[in-house]
């Protein structure tokens, strides 16, 4: 998203100077926040000439850096429209490092194995600095402050987040060390899986078993076998509020 | 030195005296076992020599990671000696084949675990028939020997309970009964009050101690718990993997 | 259905008002394999539990093959474990001492099953469930991964028509996840079983159709938002004339 409506936000606080804006917004965000000054210049002057903010204090001509500004009627309205608006739909990113690992073929996969070590080194080294930054909250004493819990939900999402990419790394590593071991197929111009020596007796005990258990499936009779005692009654005996249960 | 003072003035000396036809059921010569890592080998066990009699009660002390359980996993053959030799009625452990040294264990050994060890989804009763099922002995003939065997251990009231109804030392409790069923020679246990608070703790080292008596049977009591030198007939303390008997 | 689950509520046992699972309602069909995911302490373990007849629901009822398995007598109730639900517990500690093939022909043995034929059984569910190499190991011998499909072989000695698995496939490695979660997946549709398992995660759940997410004690609905909280309207602040700093 833009930032247009996180600005609205924090000028519903309260006034302030762009380069306030700036810095508040990462530390009420977190560091996924963070704008450059050319870029936080350009919303608000575009904000200001749709009427959504106004200057209230300042002097120096035309500058907007000289000046504080506060949220409009119109601008708290288009807050509230934007806040109750379009549901939050679920976005999954498009990933270039999954697309390049899936059209590796047999003949790259160490080195897709080792585009996803680099990935992970540089997620465990981002966590370590979200982490860092929520760990030097101070949520100690009497008060709990909103603004801070709310900041730490900000930055656990993003520690959720990469550690979710951390798990992606280790998962996508045991996949293609797998593939690696040649234990799959691949099309014709690529080389053939080793075939298991178990693989036969393996599925000939299972037909065998499934197929026994299958066959006694619809019928509530017991599966054929002379040593089993007589089935389990199929009227049950109520006995309400009976439970053996304690752990 | 040892005191005993359960009113029987016989000290560790008259006690084998007392018995003189009492033979040695298990011999350790000069037993040693090593774990190697990478980086070092580690002495677990080093050159011990060491004898159980017949009917004998033995504590062996020492802190965690003195090489106590391995010594134990020796002498139940369940893990060979790098040295030395390990002999169990005159015969050594290394000539067994797998299946002498798994009917060795099944028939000659009874075991007793901190962590109770229980099947979780079996009764009591059926807990303790286990060792007699796998030995091929009839249902009513091991369902009969088991209940004789709680109600040496004073559970007959709790034969149909599952180890989640029964309490710590009622665990314990089905733990020895199932140790004793087989009517073994020896009984090996690994810190069977570990888990347990003072009062249950005592009662079943009481049962423990009881065992040479009133079955014949040899017990080998690895703790940390000096309260179970009181009832030994000889304590051993184990430090870095090496034995030294206490006077 | 053979399990149904009817709006399952239980409170946690150190409190009156906090709960484990809260208005669970779930089906399993033969054939169907039925994955639930979600955090320790979501309430999945009491959920397999519950359908196994092991704990009782505080409110809701549970059905097992057009019964109330809930107001079965304990004795009932241990009788179908034994013969009908097999239960996988992922997490359970192994029992020392045991060679795979005892721990699984143990269930057979115990009812009343001739040595024999317990032990031929045994052998045929490892095989199936690729885990015959490690018949004559003890259980604290061999890999996480080798252990649950252990377990699992143990569950079908008894040839269930359900099967509750707790977590089986967490912690293992995906090829292993993929290699249990394909033999649950077979066994559903040629043995007619129906199968529920848990897992910490939806990634281990392979296969599973649904998959349905439990959290705090709620199975999440994936067809519209979960009920109640209240939706907290932005209070009109009053704009500040003054900057402050």
């Amino acid at each position: 998203m833009s930032a247009k409506h996180a600005l609205l936000g924090l000028l519903l606080d309260t006034p302030a100077y762009p380069y306030q804006l700036a810095s508040r917004l990462e530390q009420r965000l977190g560091p996924s926040w963070e704008v450059n000054s050319g870029q936080l210049y350009q919303t608000v002057k575009t904000m200001e000439r749709d009427g959504l903010i106004e200057r209230v204090q300042g002097a120096g001509g035309g500058r907007e850096d000289r000046h504080v500004f506060a949220i409009t009627d119109d601008g708290a309205r288009e807050f509230e429209r934007w806040f109750q608006g379009s549901p939050d739909h679920v976005r999954l990113p498009r990933r270039p490092l999954l697309a390049k690992i899936t059209f590796a073929g047999p003949e790259r996969l160490a080195e897709a194995l080792a585009k996803v070590d680099t990935y992970e080194s540089e997620c465990a080294a981002r966590l370590a600095g979200v982490a860092r930054l929520r760990d030097e909250l101070t949520t100690d004493g009497p008060l709990v402050r909103a603004q801070e819990l709310l900041l730490r939900l900000n930055l656990s999402t993003d520690v959720i987040q990469l550690e979710g990419e951390l798990r992606w790394a280790a998962h996508a590593r045991e996949l293609l060390q797998w593939l690696a071991e040649g234990e799959a197929v691949w099309p014709s111009r690529h080389r053939q899986a080793r075939s298991g020596e178990r693989r036969h007796d393996r599925s000939g005990a299972r037909k065998e078993l499934f197929g026994r258990m299958a066959r006694s499936a619809p019928s509530t009779a017991p599966a054929g076998d002379a040593q089993r005692g007589p089935d389990a009654p199929r009227g049950p005996k109520r006995v309400p509020g009976e439970d053996d249960a304690s752990g | 030195m040892v005191e005993r003072d359960d009113g029987d003035a016989r000290t560790v000396t008259a006690t084998t005296l007392e018995r003189p036809q009492a033979r040695a059921l298990l011999e350790l010569d000069s037993v040693s076992k090593r774990y190697e890592s990478v980086s070092e080998t580690i002495h677990a066990v080093e050159d011990v020599d060491m004898s159980v009699r017949e009917r004998e009660l033995v504590a062996l002390l020492g802190p965690s990671g003195s090489g106590k359980t391995t010594l134990l996993l020796l002498i139940a053959g369940l893990l060979r000696a790098d040295g030395g030799s390990v002999r169990f009625e005159g015969r050594d452990l290394a000539s067994f084949t797998k299946s002498e040294a798994l009917a060795y264990r099944r028939t000659k050994l009874g075991f007793v675990f901190q962590d109770f060890n229980l099947s979780a989804g079996l009764s009591a009763q059926e807990n303790v028939c286990v060792p007699l099922l796998l030995r091929g002995v009839p249902h009513g003939e091991a369902h009969g020997r088991a209940r004789a065997s709680l109600a040496q251990v004073g559970l007959e009231r709790r034969l149909t309970h599952t180890p989640d109804r029964l309490s710590g030392g009622e665990k314990q409790r089905v733990a020895i009964a199932r140790a004793l069923v087989g009517e073994p020679k020896l009984i090996l246990a690994d810190e069977a009050t570990g888990s347990l608070d003072t009062e249950t703790g005592d009662a079943v080292l009481e049962l423990l101690a009881a065992l040479p008596r009133e079955h014949g049977a040899a017990v080998v009591l690895v703790t940390h718990d000096i309260r179970a030198t009181r009832h030994a007939d000889r304590v051993l303390q184990m430090r870095d993997g090496r034995l030294s008997e206490l006077q | 259905m053979l399990l149904s689950l009817q709006a399952i509520s239980k409170r946690r046992d150190d409190s009156a008002t906090r709960m484990t699972l809260d208005d669970v309602t779930l089906q399993v069909g033969r054939g169907q394999v039925v994955g639930v995911f979600g955090r320790s302490g979501s309430g999945k373990t009491t959920l397999l539990q519950i359908a196994a007849g092991l704990a009782a629901p505080d409110s809701g009822a549970v059905s097992y093959d057009g019964q109330r398995l809930d107001r079965l007598s304990s004795t009932e109730r241990l009788r179908l474990r034994r013969r009908e639900i097999a239960c996988v517990w992922g997490s359970r500690p192994p029992q020392r001492g045991l060679s795979v093939l005892d721990h699984v022909q143990l269930a057979l043995l115990v009812d009343h099953r001739d040595r024999r034929d317990a032990s031929r059984r045994a052998r045929e569910a490892l095989l199936a469930c690729e885990a015959e190499h490690c018949e004559r190991a003890r259980l604290e011998e061999i890999s996480d991964g080798e252990r649950q499909r252990v377990e699992i072989a143990r569950a079908l000695t008894i040839e269930p028509k359900l099967l509750l698995a707790d977590s089986p496939a967490s912690n293992l490695s995906i090829v292993e996840q993929e290699t249990i979660m394909r033999l649950l997946a077979t066994l559903a549709r040629d043995a007619k079983v129906a199968v529920l398992i848990t897992a910490g995660d939806a990634q281990a759940l392979i296969g599973a159709d649904p998959v349905l997410y439990l959290s705090g004690g709620r199975i999440v609905d994936p067809h519209g938002t979960r009920q109640g909280g209240t939706l907290h309207r932005f209070p009109g602040r009053a704009r500040l004339a003054a900057a402050d700093g």
